[in-house]
């Protein structure tokens, strides 16, 4: 029984071959023209199928994983050879099994490739006296693994092979319509050079043999260089390459493109040179109607798309210009109004900020605002400054949004907010001030400039004014940014810490300055941490803890029970202010 | 030379380099506020990303420039767009956001490439966009780097304030009313246009060089945000014109060579830059090591000139330290006019002696301030005065007075020296009851002698008890002196109240 399994399994192998026999030969080529040649001589015993679909240029071409099961699968497998195929002998390196593999170009006589000294020009196709060896070895092939209909086959052969020589004949005599002189072909790559020894042409290409060469400044020039004065009306572009180079260089010699031209591929059904016979006829006929200056001028030139440049950026720069401009300031007695907030309510990530605050703020004041880690003095500030979206709740300025007092409201912001290598000088920032003050193309003015001098002169800092602002110590950097405040012609001012990494006399300058404003009327709120200055600083208090724990007079509201619940179970810090008072 | 005068008959090598100069000058504009606004990565991303919009541009309109440069734009502006969504609603990491967008559009373009070129046949090579191909510029691209390259000046001079605020602080920016938003988007449009109009100078992967090289570049060389606008656009300018020249010259692909050319400017302006340079960096660093190393010698010098005893031989024992260093610095000395040579001798001038005993107030302030305000103890200040008088500017050190109070005498008594040194009066303009302190400013050689004999040393405080004709008396530190008038009209004085110490 052990012995009879193989040998029966032996049977069933014999048996499957013999059904093989009766069904379509499965013949693949690597390319669209090899597909066409192998069709015709296949004629009805089977399927012809190119790796390559229509209109690829095979020098480049990078396989997919199907075409890899495309060539195992197949019965009998047509190359061109002469390293036009470079990415096929590595796929058959790497396929387990293989179809019987025919290199049609077995016997050309091969020119040798101008770049490399070993290799072949793979373009032999290009000549149709060659296409009939090319026929002679598909018919070898395909009797090797289908004998049976050799003499189909030859029939076959020997029809197309007849075909081929009317061919050549024909091309022969267009080309010898041009005069000698000006039987030059100029096209992107290297394909025409078997064609131009048939016929008699010389051949000159920007990218030499394959495709894959990176075209050099020297090549383009060198092209260039020995085509002008040549006295030839056109160039040509080849279908499967980007034709800009070509078009390039018939615009640099003042020449036109003659015309595209096949050669690597077949083209589509549309193109008229969907075959092997119709591709090089209808090369031949481009050539000599372009080398003859039939073909005009067309310079395509898209005149539509500068207009349709100009115009997108005419449409862009206007719609940012208008969405930088800034409302107009409301009719608001800046001497005697009211920051009214209501019910305002901030959470972030469903965490809650600020719950259900109401603040009634005055200007002539200077508002301390204190609170433990997490009370919400930051997010208050957020909120009066407009970067953060209220849950619920509002903020109005008398009857006004507060979002149309912006530019007079100037924010200090802390420290570690700002980036202190930026290239600015101390000028640069304290303009900035103005910069809400004037219009989106408006630029700033003299008395901008005056009212900057006069801010920094105020702070004392004008001597500082070409400084850049890493430069300077940190109190002279606090000041900067409270002169651009001053500059800015704000009403209320919000400082953000301001007493950190400053020294003594500085901060003392900074309440000064602070306590001066509020006399002039202005509204100033101060987020600060350190409650010993509290009553020296401050004459009124905001004591928050998420809520409003109180606010008014600071005299009244810092007393021990109001601190205890705005700082609620931060002992050490209670412990800390109560050592102070 | 020759190769490049011939070179540049031809007009395709007029365009390259015109169309380089633009994209030099185009990128390095552009870059500055690229670079400022810490969008290097952003900026790499868009140009990467629009690779599917030069596929889809091409499945629409072939080879056409209209299709490409739409394309391109619509694909980079859904980069950014997704970019910035993705970091404001998505828990991603604001970098790891980038890097998933732009890979991913990078991916989906080399995907439609090779599309492209299997299923329409078309030879589009990858190549051409991710390097460039200075070659392939026709008067289109020309046309299309032109007005890119105008439009990305105007709008950078249209717009320069809001640039300038939002790039510097954009949450200030956001308070007084500005859209930051709009000019975040805007900015990603212009880096779109420029990316596509670069791409046939430099291509995708290296645009971002010149985006970002020179105007790094110009970051180092400058303090003010308009003139690195111009440095910037001006080194992408040379960077590009010198890498045409150079990749002509070895006969190599432009768009890397301008690449080089920008980064070797960067390096020259990191060795030599003036401000941030390293070679200016250590060249200071020097420079300060020297000066400390004179303030000591003067400190030196003065205690030995207070002594009588200032010689060549002295100084180098207490400076304990090489003598051929110690010459030089001491030739510089002189030459500062601080001190002058007689002999073995050596003199301190009257500069010299100021800038000695401003030291000396320096130093005896910071360890004032390092008893009363950091609360050392006496024995642990002297170590870091020592450090601390060379460091910090004079407007700074009245600033420490001031605090201090501007205390007469340091923790250890020794009085400490006033910031005017110029004495005008003596011992002789003194009324009977008067008071005044010795100046420290003693020229004369042999005053300095007899007080040091007497004992009375400078910054005492001296109460004139009797004027006589032959001399005065004086109590100083509840010690009584008569000096001979010969010296007191000498002795120079500070008065106290009206002149600090």
């Amino acid at each position: 029984m052990l012995r009879i399994l193989p040998i029966s399994l032996f049977l069933l192998l014999l048996s499957t071959r013999a059904t093989a026999q009766d069904r379509l030969l499965q013949v693949v080529t690597t390319t669209s023209f090899l597909e066409d040649l192998a069709a015709q001589i296949v004629g009805v015993e089977g399927e012809v199928h190119s790796v390559l679909p229509v209109g690829t240029d095979p020098h480049i071409y990078d396989p997919v994983p199907e075409d890899a099961k495309i060539i195992a699968e197949a019965d009998l497998l047509i190359k061109n050879g002469l390293t036009l195929e470079g990415w096929l002998e590595e796929m058959m390196a790497n396929a387990g099994k293989m179809a019987p593999v025919v290199t049609a170009t077995a016997g050309v006589e091969a020119i040798h490739s101008y770049e490399h000294a070993n290799a072949s020009d793979p373009h032999a196709w290009m000549n149709p006296l060659n296409a009939v060896i090319y026929i002679g070895n598909i018919r070898d092939g395909l009797i090797t693994v289908r004998p049976s209909k050799a003499a189909y086959f030859e029939a076959n052969y020997q029809a197309y092979k007849a075909q081929l020589e009317a061919l050549d004949a024909y091309i022969q005599r267009r080309i010898n319509q041009i005069p000698p002189e000006k039987r030059i072909l100029a096209t992107s790559h290297d394909a025409f050079r078997y064609f131009g020894n048939k016929y008699g042409i010389e051949v000159q290409s920007i990218l030499g043999t394959s495709t894959e060469a990176e075209p050099t400044l020297e090549s383009y020039q060198k092209l260039l260089g020995s085509l002008s004065g040549k006295g030839i009306p056109a160039v040509f572009v080849e279908s499967t390459i980007n034709p800009k180079l070509l078009t390039q260089l018939a615009g640099d010699l003042g020449i036109v493109v003659g015309g595209k031209l096949y050669a690597d591929s077949l083209g589509d059904e549309e193109s008229g040179a969907d075959s092997y016979l119709k591709m090089l006829r209808q090369n031949t006929d481009v050539i000599v109607n372009g080398l003859l200056g039939l073909v005009g001028t067309s310079k395509t030139e898209d005149r539509y798309f500068l207009l349709l440049i100009i115009s997108l950026f005419a449409i862009s720069f206007g719609f940012v210009a208008w969405r930088l401009r800034l409302p107009a300031t409301p009719p608001i007695d800046w001497n005697n109004y009211q920051i009214n907030i209501r019910g305002l309510s901030v959470s972030y990530d469903k965490k809650t900020a600020l719950s259900n605050v109401y603040l009634s703020l005055e200007p002539g004041h200077v508002y301390g605002l204190i609170g433990g880690n997490g009370s919400g003095k930051s997010t208050l500030f957020k909120s009066i400054l407009g970067l953060v979206e209220p849950d619920s709740g509002s903020i109005s300025v008398d009857k006004y949004e507060i979002n149309d007092i912006r530019k007079h409201i100037a924010y200090i912001p802390q420290k570690e907010e700002i980036d202190w290598s930026f290239p600015a000088t101390v000028s640069d920032i304290v303009q900035m001030g103005r910069f809400p003050h004037r219009k989106v193309f408006e630029r700033l003015t003299r008395t901008d400039h005056e009212r900057s001098l006069a801010a920094m002169k105020q702070l004392g800092i004008e001597d500082l004014h070409h400084k850049q602002i890493g430069e300077l110590s940190g109190g002279q950097q606090q000041r900067v940014f409270i002169a651009r405040a001053l500059c800015q012609d704000a009403e209320i001012f919000l400082f953000d810490e301001p007493f950190v990494g400053v020294d003594i006399t500085t901060e003392n300058r900074i309440i000064e300055i602070v306590k001066e404003l509020a006399k002039q009327g202005k509204l100033v709120i101060i987020i600060h941490h350190d409650l010993a200055k509290v009553k020296d600083y401050f004459d009124r208090l905001i004591m928050m803890n998420q809520r409003v724990v109180a606010i008014g007079d600071t005299n009244l509201v810092f007393n021990d029970d109001n601190i205890r619940k705005t700082y609620g179970g931060q002992l050490t810090m209670l412990q800390r202010t109560e050592s102070y008072r | 030379m020759d190769m490049l005068i011939d070179f540049f008959q031809y007009p395709f090598a007029i365009r390259a380099l015109l169309a380089s100069s633009m994209v030099g000058l185009m990128c390095g504009v552009l870059g500055t506020f690229i670079v400022l606004r810490n969008m290097a990565l952003i900026g790499d991303a868009l140009s990467h990303a629009i690779l599917p919009g030069v596929v889809v541009g091409f499945l629409v309109a072939g080879y056409s420039i209209i299709g490409f440069f739409a394309g391109s734009v619509i694909a980079g502006l859904i980069a950014a767009i997704l970019i910035t969504w993705i970091q404001r609603n998505v828990s991603t990491q604001e970098d790891a956001a980038i890097g998933i967008v732009f890979t991913s559009m990078f991916a989906l373009g080399v995907m439609g490439i090779s599309y492209l070129t299997h299923q329409q046949g078309v030879h589009l090579d990858l190549k051409d966009f991710l390097f460039g191909n200075v070659l392939g510029i026709g008067d289109q691209d020309l046309w299309l780097t032109f007005s890119v390259m105008t439009f990305t000046i105007l709008c950078v001079a249209a717009f320069y304030r809001f640039l300038f605020i939002t790039t510097f602080e954009s949450v200030v920016a956001k308070t007084l009313g500005f859209s930051v938003g709009t000019i975040h988007y805007f900015l990603m449009l212009l880096l779109s246009f420029a990316v596509v109009a670069s791409l046939q100078s430099v291509g995708v992967i290296l645009v971002v060089a010149m985006l970002i090289t020179p105007a790094s570049t110009a970051y180092l060389l400058t303090q003010r945000l308009k003139n690195m606008i111009w440095i910037s656009g001006a080194v992408g300018l040379l960077s590009a014109v010198l890498g045409l020249f150079v990749a002509v010259w070895l006969e190599t692909t432009p768009g890397p060579a301008m690449t080089v050319m920008a980064s070797l400017i960067y390096l020259l302006a990191v060795l030599f830059s003036p401000q941030k340079g390293l070679l200016s960096k250590m060249w200071r660093m020097q420079r300060k090591r020297l000066r400390i190393y004179r303030e000591d010698i003067l400190k030196q010098a003065l205690r030995l000139y207070e002594k009588q005893a200032l010689t060549f031989e002295n100084l180098l024992e207490k400076m304990d330290a090489n003598k051929a260093k110690l010459r030089w610095q001491l030739r510089k000395l002189v030459r500062m006019g601080l001190l002058q040579g007689q002999g073995n001798e050596l003199i301190l001038t009257e500069s010299g002696l100021k800038a000695g005993y401003q030291l000396v107030r320096a130093h005896r302030l910071w360890e004032t301030y390092l008893v009363e305000k950091v609360g050392l103890n006496q024995d642990q200040i002297h170590a870091e005065a020592e450090d601390l008088e060379h460091l910090l500017p004079e407007d700074f050190l009245e600033e420490v007075s001031k605090t201090l109070g501007n205390p007469a005498r340091d923790p250890h008594g020794s009085p400490i020296p006033g910031p005017e040194m110029d004495s005008t009066f003596v011992l002789t303009d003194l009324q009977v009851d008067e008071s005044a302190r010795i100046s420290f400013m003693q020229l004369d050689h042999w005053v300095r002698s007899q007080l040091w004999e007497l004992e009375l040393s400078p910054g005492e405080e001296v109460q004139v008890k009797h004027v006589l004709p032959e001399g005065i008396d004086i109590l100083a530190e509840g010690r009584a002196f008569s000096i001979p008038s010969e010296l007191a009209l000498l002795i120079k004085i500070d008065r106290v109240g009206e002149k600090r110490l």
